[in-house]
């Protein structure tokens, strides 16, 4: 037994005391004490402690003696009155679902990869200390020592900040959608006000009392450097330019950090990262549609702060084809195989549902979550079909075969098979609410509207884990696209009240990226002493936010990070035509798509050994870090004064910080040390010091600390 | 006419109250169905307390008359209510036994380990045990949110099971 499954076990343990567990909790339970005694042993403690702290409430009475007395008394007269033997028992503690079964135990040796060179093998071992989570070290033991405990701070309560600037929905800037409105009514935002306190204010307070509730200490604010590249990956989608970190490492400036996210919040990269971040949810990175148009769409509506809601409606209700109405590409990648995979992508990434495993049997947890609500929302897409046409490009000649969503009044329902072989049909609806079946209703406005309705709806609730998970790394959920009765949350209220205010806010996306961008939690730093056992996601428990989880850059970061290290100037990552294309052919290496029910997506991108070889032997790293051709490095090695100014150089341009004493120390003894080298074999120590600052630059870019956000 | 109890029988049955609670509660994961199970296994041995010999094992014998009970109890409960299988209290009752012989021992060592805690640690298990209390009143009260306070509670008696743990090993080396 582990300690995942140890903290799991305790977990529904709790659970089980406070008479609060599910059916499929407690199955979970039977499954981890039937698998093993040292878990048999463990559960028999558990429950036998709460038993002792309820026999005797605590310490504070003595059930013994009283029962005693009374067996004394009774025994010269009566047969007791066995009534009176029962005190009344604590009835219910409840659960507090610490952990789960998921024990996504991340091979975290992963990072570390095999280097060629002798400068790597140094780097190796000064990286590596650097990533003290890193390390796949034996698992720690439960530590805790009731007296040692480390006493929480004072529990402040967080005074909320005066009266907060309320945007209400009229006020909204209003960038006249660029888009064509004619395909769906746009949900108004409802006029809700915004309760009093920030959305800052209300995330920093609910994450500390969660802190606070768990013993946690969290870790150190991060340092300028670490945040800024942080924050950079995090919504430009690249690393900064060795001139933004210098500029932000010199200010004095009291607020840089916020100057920094206004800037990048307002600049052209967000919305253009935001659009590529989505639309390789919606449609995957190998789509068969125009999915140029896609990101084009999702940009304009980021850019101009649309409202979540209005996206969505777009997405489900899109018709045309796909290069004149950008949002149509969704559905146009999914409507094989009946429509099923367009039903379970639009569930699981819009409404973070895992909807289709009920596609063939009932969910096994939830009950309500059979085969007919499947297919019930599957029969909403049933008034819509594909039509091809051969077009002829006027300029090439070339022909091209584009489809389009087409909207068919009609009656007709989903048709399937249920587990016992019998076939059925289910007509269109969406959690228990039907759809009414007539040809003049179009079912998918109807399913739009529905989907948005109410103060807290899935829409929201989904939207907001994935920023949260976005920025932080982790959701509220293990999973984050699996939300449901089944799935603990490691912050319920504070998730339900960000979903209440994201729908009150008109969904609003800026509003609610800006409140976690500014959030206590957001500026701690990746490292700590020790990682804490009630906070380590990575080992199945839920995520307490102590500290920023590392998160391993997506390709398109890579790539983008790559291309900025290179000190290239005047890049456009996003509108690039030559750097797309590049970009496509060098992602696609790690990608393929299944044309199934799922249309799932295989990807070899994981930090394993095959993609740090091409990335050490790509051509990308390459031309970045090849002498002759490598622009930054050319420069570096020319216009810098001394080695250390050098050295510095290339450590900010990869990593966006200096490096430190040791680390340049280490850095200038094998520097030296391989000039005397190759000078032995009659190489001018001008170019040998060019090479050694070359292959120095070469591991900086093949580093752990390089491929991770931190 | 019941005939009078001996003392000898008052004083085991009294003994035994906490460890037949605990050996019952790991079989039903209930507290309030192993507060009634307990009951009916005592109307059981007090109605058979003349069967009880001094000098045998009082506790072995009240745990299978309480073996019993539970079995009555499970047939008696419609099988939709049933919390868990069979196999799994078959599989417990065994470990469940042993540990209950250990109760005195591990009384001693969570009083201990109650002291031990930090004040205000203590005070809240101690308001969470209340007769009559719960977590979710507790909260109430606290004027804290729920999960928080259950997270707290988590937290507190799993450092307790570990504290307890390591007294009774250090007291049994």
């Amino acid at each position: 037994m582990n300690s995942a499954t140890r903290l799991e076990l305790l977990s529904l343990v709790d659970g089980l005391c406070e008479g609060d567990l599910s059916d499929s909790q407690c199955a979970r339970l039977e499954e981890l004490v039937l698998a093993d005694a040292a878990a048999r042993r463990l559960y028999v403690r558990g429950i036998q402690l709460h038993g002792q702290l309820a026999w005797d409430a605590a310490g504070l009475g003595d059930r013994e003696q009283l029962f005693e007395l009374e067996l004394q008394a009774a025994s010269w007269g009566e047969p007791p009155n066995i009534g009176t033997f029962a005190a009344p028992l604590p009835s219910a503690c409840r659960s507090t679902e610490n952990t789960t079964n998921n024990g996504l135990s991340s091979a975290t040796g992963r990072w570390r990869m095999l280097w060629g060179s002798i400068a790597a093998l140094v780097l190796c071992a000064l990286t590596i200390h650097w990533w003290p989570t890193a390390s796949s070290g034996p698992l720690p033991g439960p530590q805790h020592v009731v007296v040692d405990q480390v006493p929480p701070e004072a529990p402040g309560e967080v005074v909320s900040p005066g009266i907060p600037s309320v945007r209400l929905p009229g006020e909204r800037t209003h960038v006249d959608a660029a888009e064509p409105t004619d395909i769906g009514p746009i949900i108004d935002p409802p006029d809700v006000r915004i309760p009093q306190q920030s959305l800052v204010a209300l995330i920093d307070r609910e994450i500390q009392a969660n802190w606070q509730a768990n013993g946690i200490t969290p870790a150190a604010r991060a340092e300028d450097a670490e945040w800024l590249r942080r924050v950079h990956l995090d919504l430009a989608g690249r690393i900064p330019t060795i001139a933004e970190a210098e500029r932000f490492l010199h200010s004095d400036s009291q607020d840089k950090r916020q100057q920094v996210l206004d800037r990048l919040l307002d600049g052209d990269e967000f919305p253009a990262y935001l659009s590529l971040v989505w639309s390789n949810l919606l449609v995957g990175r190998r789509p068969e549609v125009n999915v140029d148009a896609l990101r084009g769409y999702l940009e304009r509506q980021f850019a101009a702060n649309r409202p979540w809601s209005e996206v969505v409606t777009h997405l489900v209700t899109a018709t045309g084809d796909g290069d004149s109405n950008g949002a149509a590409n969704f559905l146009l990648a999914h409507f094989n195989n009946e429509a099923v995979p367009a039903t379970a992508f639009t569930a699981r990434v819009l409404l973070g549902r895992q909807l289709h495993c009920s596609q063939c049997h009932q969910h096994p947890a939830i009950a309500s979550w059979d085969q007919d609500e499947f297919w019930q929302f599957n029969a909403c897409f049933q008034q819509t079909r594909i039509e091809e046409q051969l077009l002829v490009d006027q300029e090439t000649g070339e022909r091209r075969r584009v489809r389009s969503l087409v909207d068919e009044p009609g009656v007709a329902g989903s048709y399937y098979e249920t587990l016992r072989g019998v076939m059925k049909v289910a007509y269109p609806g969406y959690r228990g609410e039907e759809i009414p079946l007539s040809p003049e209703v179009n079912r998918r406005e109807q399913l739009a509207q529905l989907m948005l309705s109410g103060d807290e709806n899935d829409v929201a609730r989904a939207f907001v884990n994935r920023m949260w998970e976005h920025l932080l790394g982790h959701g509220f959920t293990l999973q984050v696209d699996d939300l449901g009765p089944h799935a603990p949350v490691s912050h319920p209220e504070l998730f339900n009240e960000l979903t209440r205010r994201f729908v009150a806010s008109g969904y609003d996306v800026r509003e609610l990226v800006t409140a976690i961008c500014q959030s206590e939690a957001y500026q701690l730093s990746s490292q700590t002493e020790s990682v804490p056992e009630l906070d380590d996601p990575d080992r199945g428990t839920l995520p307490l936010f102590s500290r920023a989880y590392l998160k391993r850059l997506s390709p398109e970061q890579m790539f983008h990070s790559v291309l900025v290290a290179s000190g290239a100037r005047g890049l456009d990552l996003y509108h690039s035509r030559d750097l797309l294309d590049l970009r496509q052919s060098w992602i696609e290496q790690f990608f393929s798509t299944d044309e199934t029910e799922e249309n799932t997506e295989l990807t070899t991108f994981d930090g394993s050994l095959p993609q740090a070889l091409t990335l050490m032997n790509g051509e990308l790293v390459r031309d970045v870090t090849d002498l002759d051709s490598a622009e930054f490095l050319g420069s570096v090695i020319r216009e810098s004064d001394s080695d250390v100014e050098k050295i510095r150089r290339i450590c900010l341009a990869t990593l966006s910080r200096y490096p430190t004493t040791s680390e340049l120390n280490s850095i200038r003894q094998l520097l030296r040390g391989y000039v005397r080298q190759r000078s032995e074999r009659s190489v001018p120590p001008r170019i040998a010091a060019a090479e050694g600052l070359s292959d120095l630059y070469w591991a900086y870019l093949n580093s752990a600390e390089f491929s991770v956000n931190h | 006419m019941a005939s009078p109890l001996s003392q000898e029988f008052v004083r085991e049955f009294t003994r035994t109250q906490r460890p037949l609670y605990l050996f019952i509660l790991a079989q039903v994961g209930d507290a309030i169905r192993a507060e009634e199970i307990l009951q009916d296994t005592n109307v059981v041995l007090l109605s058979k307390h003349q069967q009880f010999r001094e000098g045998t094992n009082f506790l072995a014998w009240a745990r299978q008359v309480a073996t019993f009970e539970v079995l009555q109890s499970r047939q008696r409960q419609r099988r939709d209510k049933l919390r868990f299988s069979e196999e799994f209290v078959t599989a417990v009752a065994n470990d469940a036994a042993e540990e209950s012989d250990l109760a005195e021992l591990r009384r001693k060592a969570l009083q201990e380990c109650l002291q031990a805690l930090k004040a205000d640690d203590r005070e809240l298990i101690q308001r969470r045990y209340q007769p009559g209390s719960s977590g979710k009143e507790l909260a109430e009260d606290l004027g804290r949110p729920a999960n928080s306070v259950y997270q707290s509670l988590s937290r507190i008696r799993r450092s307790l099971l570990d504290c307890v743990e390591r007294r009774v090993a250090q007291d049994t080396v």
